[in-house]
């Protein structure tokens, strides 16, 4: 039966179909027994923003609701690319994004669509967040080795533009 | 008149003095649906035969534990492992012979609960425990259009409340606290209280023997954690010290090197060497008279006592390594969240717990009170009265009343504390919506895509309408065509409402995704549906206007949002105009 929570994820589906960034996609995830959708988990991509270092590729990312949704955020989590986590200081070893608006006791607010947690994320890609160190490769360079770290960055965007992430499942 | 009616015929007697005949009369006659047969269960379906109820239905899904006995009177020692519902029903049957009283053992969320169930009763009333089943029984009756008393106790907090179908709020029209989900980043990296550690520790416990769970929140441990794990020949004793170097120690340091974190406000943690642990043997000085359980332990005997039990699971419950979890009542799996949790919280700085504390923090124990529960039961039974009394006015006019139960302090000294019933939330999503009721002939027949525009678009108005149940999307107005890229979607455009899981009494929600509303759709199979006046297999029953209504709800919502908006721009422009003259 409708809750709360899948009502607004049905609105917020139809609002983001209506009207989307543009090279953004976000959509229900098919049900594993193949019945449906599961009004609860999204398949979305972010495109790297242009003339940023993560230009050129299109990030999957799942996002998890929960029936506490809209008082809660959902879960972002970014597939891996050949098996490792997204090259990135804010994402951690499991694909979680690290963002204060994705965090109940910081910013999250339930009037956030989701169209902003994806535009938010997307500008997390090219502003890291030096004070939430997730993954510690990409936060060490980030803060010691800049070139290097954007060669890193690069080499990401190479690989997930020539389909190395899995599918975002 | 036999011997064992005469009890029930002489309290009879008595109560019809207390209500006078008519509301007696209304009481005899009721027929109630009772939810839950547990704590507060046991006490109302007491009430109610006692008060002179008599046709009464209970439906309970669990069966009685020994731990249930303490307060949930109606059963003894020789009735454990069997049905709440049906101990329950034979018990207060002694009370009162006469009374109709059935049991079913099941679950209210069963479909053969559904709407058709339900409707056959003038009032449901709740006694259930969690939130999930009071949110279904609550869309029940708001479909099912039958009142509901709801009830709910934690500790020493209760309430009891009404709820009718557009006279008062519904249940879910107020957001419910429900319990804390602690962000990932600071249970990962930056804990501050206990709480954080011991949810941590939880998340470590599952991980290190139970399941794999990708939903784990220290899910990428698992490798390293399996690299410690699986070397057979090692005894558990070592496995308890290599995860110990590695989380209290190496992980530690790691974290202790991110310099941005850290600050005056908030120091770097500090890693703890196992040796170095087994040096710290001071105790807290506790009042002498505390159990050793409710005293805190040395970090000394949080390292020992966390190798131990990690020994304990590898010596003792090898086979069940891979498939156990947490529980606050399993002293093995306890012991090691308190030690690792303690252990975490000596490297964080944080004021480590004694067992007492760390084991009502982790299981989020909130004691069952009988008298509470005592207390709401017998509450559900005077509001009960009232809305038996308040036919042919609205529920808000009527006597009935949201009661509070309230532990009683030096400042306040009521226990009971009765408020007004307040009317519906219009942007409650559960209730605020409209409802349209369906007559489909035969469900197996009706493909869903046809379904769709015949019914939904053609005569309820929507022009691009998905469609959901049960948490799930079920058609798409993008897949309007069965073919590989609707499958692939998991979208069925060709499949029966039947093969959708569709039934007589199941709950459709219709979203719009042209003109933005949204309503609900109940559903019920007629096969004596007349095919000469309804071509499609389908009649809309009630609610054909629903849509229309829906449409104007949005689009004076809209008009109003306009409208303040325009208002806000002319005061700024107002202030503006202000600024630039005073400026000039
Ligand atoms: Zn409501």
């Amino acid at each position: 039966m409708a809750s709360f929570a899948s009502k607004r994820l049905a609105q917020e589906r139809a609002a983001f179909k209506k009207d989307h960034p543009f090279g953004f996609y976000a959509k229900y995830a098919p049900n594993e027994d193949g019945k449906g959708q599961n009004v609860f988990k999204w398949n979305c991509g972010i495109p790297g923003r242009a003339k940023g270092p993560w230009e050129g590729a299109t990030y999957a990312l799942t996002m998890e609701f929960t029936e506490d949704y809209p008082s809660k955020p959902p879960k972002c989590k970014f597939a891996h690319v050949h098996g490792k986590p997204l090259f990135h200081p804010n994402v951690y070893p499991s694909g979680t994004v690290c963002l204060s608006i994705l965090n109940e006791d910081e910013d999250w607010k339930p009037a956030i669509t989701i169209r902003q947690i994806l535009l938010g994320i997307q500008d997390l890609l090219d502003n890291p967040n030096a004070a939430s160190p997730a993954q510690e490769e990409p936060y060490r360079l980030f803060s010691t080795d800049k070139t290097e770290y954007l060669r890193r960055v690069k080499k990401q965007v190479a690989e997930v533009s020539l389909g190395a992430q899995n599918s975002g499942a | 008149m036999t011997a064992s009616e005469a009890p029930a015929a002489a309290g009879d007697a008595a109560v019809k003095t207390v209500l006078g005949e008519e509301r007696f009369a209304a009481v005899q006659q009721a027929k109630l649906l009772v939810v839950g047969a547990g704590g507060i269960g046991c006490e109302l379906l007491k009430n109610l035969v006692l008060t002179g109820f008599r046709d009464i239905e209970v439906v309970d899904l669990d069966t009685i534990d020994v731990s249930n006995l303490n307060r949930q009177f109606l059963f003894r020692r020789a009735h454990v492992d069997r049905p709440k519902s049906v101990v329950a029903a034979e018990a207060v049957k002694q009370f009162r012979p006469d009374a109709k009283i059935l049991s079913h053992h099941g679950n209210v969320k069963d479909s053969q609960f559904g709407l058709e169930f339900v409707s056959k009763f003038d009032v449901v009333v709740n006694a259930l425990d969690n939130l999930e089943a009071r949110r279904h029984v609550n869309r029940l009756c708001l479909a099912a259009e039958r009142p509901l008393l709801e009830a709910g106790s934690t500790g020493h907090l209760g309430q009891v409340t009404v709820i009718r179908k557009g006279e008062t709020e519904c249940f879910e029209c107020q957001a419910k606290p429900s319990q804390k989900v602690y962000p990932f980043c600071t249970i990962r990296s930056t804990p501050e209280k206990p709480v954080h550690c011991l949810t941590w520790a939880k998340n470590l416990f599952d991980l290190c023997f139970g399941p794999e769970d990708e939903s784990n929140l220290l899910a990428d441990l698992a490798a390293e954690m399996r690299q410690f794990q699986s070397q057979e020949a090692v005894d558990g004793e070592d496995v308890g010290k290599r995860i110990f170097k590695n989380l209290f120690e190496d992980d530690i340091k790691k974290q202790a090197r991110l310099e941005d974190l850290w600050s005056e406000a908030r120091p770097a943690p500090a890693p703890l060497g196992f040796e170095e642990a087994l040096t710290k043997a001071e105790r807290t000085a506790d009042a002498e008279d505390k159990l050793e359980t409710q005293k805190v332990p040395s970090v000394a005997q949080d390292a020992q006592g966390f190798v131990a039990s990690v020994a304990k699971m590898y010596s003792e419950r090898r086979e069940l390594i891979g498939q156990s979890s947490f529980s606050k009542d399993d002293p093995v799996s306890m012991d090691f969240v308190h030690c690792a949790a303690n252990l975490r919280m000596q490297n964080y700085r944080i004021a480590r717990l004694s067992r007492w504390d760390a084991q009502s923090i982790a299981g989020s124990i909130i004691p069952a009170v009988a008298s509470t529960n005592a207390i709401v039961a017998g509450l559900e039974v005077v509001q009960l009265l009232h809305v038996l009394q308040s036919k042919g006015k609205t529920m808000r006019d009527g006597r009935a009343r949201t009661v509070w139960v309230r532990y009683p302090e030096p400042s306040r000294k009521k226990i009971l504390q009765p408020s007004s019933l307040q009317a519906p939330n219009p942007d409650c999503f559960v209730c605020g919506s409209r409802t349209a009721r369906v007559a489909v002939k035969s469900l197996v027949d009706c493909k869903i895509a046809a379904f769709a525009k015949g019914c939904i678009q053609g005569q309820l108005g929507a022009v691009r309408p998905a469609l959901y149940a049960n948490g799930s999307c079920i058609f798409d107005p993008e897949y309007p065509e069965p073919g590989p890229d609707a499958e692939e979607e998991g979208l069925h455009p060709e499949w029966s409402l039947t093969e959708w899981g569709l039934g007589s009494g199941s709950l459709l929600q219709v979203e719009d995704e042209g003109q933005g509303w949204s309503i609900n759709l109940v559903l019920r199979e007629e096969p004596d549906l007349d095919e000469q006046h309804f071509p499609n297999g389908f009649k809309v029953e009630a609610g054909a206007g629903a849509g229309e209504e829906a449409a104007k709800d949005m689009a004076e919502k809209k008009r109003k949002a306009d409208a303040e908006a325009a208002e806000v721009n002319a005061a700024k422009k107002a202030t503006l105009d202000a600024n630039t003259v005073a400026v000039d």
